[in-house]
């Protein structure tokens, strides 16, 4: 679940995204215990967060060299645009305003721009 | 202790830290015991890691992965690899009773090192504090267990996915 703007809780993790700077960022994640289980099970969730995403890990420094990539890219002056479409023309709009996807679609990575766009586009002036 | 066993273990201890300035993975897999365990803190040098959180806690079956993975074509933090230029000194032979006569039993080391990383124009500096736990294994020896405490494992870290 994402909580717009920078907060995420999974199954496995609180993870909070911090923008310091153009082209610096701090991500703190704190692994998550379950209550009422053996202690073991408490213990094998530490040594999978530790497996996927730690900064030694096998899978969360993969995804942060795509994005330090992307960031490169996007410094780019002859077509700055990132492609975020997947699942665009199958993705189903609900009636109280919901939208459902496949889990690999982009839905929720396209509804923190459009919000991010909305709030970067309001009148600061008028808000002050 | 011997002043040919701090010559081997010193010996072992900088052949490893060549293995892994090069990133020969699989090379470097080969020094690992069947049973072992290769432990980087975090948050500090002595949590317990069954309760707190390790940058790396891996048994023989992880390292393997980490290992397999590295020598993959996935790996795309290390693609390109780092380039590593690593410096170990104050490499102690620890007097307790096992590495005393060296005579088939583990040997428990303390070594430091300095490490600079250079990848896609950024450079890194590291240090810590590497213990290990050496079995004599026929010619050679074999890493039992490793724990590697960097001075700044409580603060924000980028990609450690190279070989410490």
């Amino acid at each position: 679940m994402s909580i717009w703007p920078n907060l995420m809780i999974t199954s496995s993790q609180v993870r909070n995204t911090r923008p310091l700077a153009a082209g610096l960022t701090a991500v703190d994640m704190w692994p998550a215990f379950l209550d009422g289980v053996p202690a073991e099970v408490n213990s094998e969730r530490l040594r999978g967060h530790e497996a996927f995403f730690g900064a030694a890990s096998l899978g969360s420094p993969d995804d942060y060299e795509v994005f330090e990539r992307i960031h490169v890219g996007l410094q780019a002056t002859v077509d700055p645009w990132v492609l975020m479409s997947r699942g665009l023309e199958t993705e189903q709009r609900h009636p109280d305003g919901t939208i459902v996807g496949a889990i690999t679609d982009e839905v929720s990575q396209r509804a923190q721009l459009r919000q991010w766009l909305k709030v970067m586009s309001l009148n600061v002036e008028a808000a002050l | 202790m011997t002043t040919a066993l701090q010559h081997d273990v010193a010996g072992f201890v900088y052949h490893e830290a060549r293995l892994m300035d090069e990133s020969r993975y699989s090379e470097w897999l080969d020094l690992w015991a069947p049973d072992a365990l290769y432990w980087v803190p975090c948050d500090g040098d002595d949590g317990d890691p069954r309760n707190q959180i390790s940058l790396i806690y891996d048994d023989r079956a992880r390292i393997e992965d980490r290992v397999f993975r590295l020598n993959s074509s996935s790996a795309h933090s290390q693609d390109p690899p780092s380039r590593m230029c690593r410096i170990v000194g104050n490499v102690r032979v620890l007097s307790d009773e096992a590495s005393r006569d060296g005579s088939g039993d583990e040997i428990t080391v303390e070594s430091s090192f300095v490490l600079v990383e250079v990848r896609r124009g950024h450079k890194n500096m590291y240090a810590g504090r590497t213990t290990h736990r050496l079995r004599p294994d026929g010619a050679g020896l074999r890493i039992v267990s490793k724990k590697v405490v960097l001075v700044d494992n409580d603060q924000y870290l980028g990609n450690l996915t190279f070989l410490l």
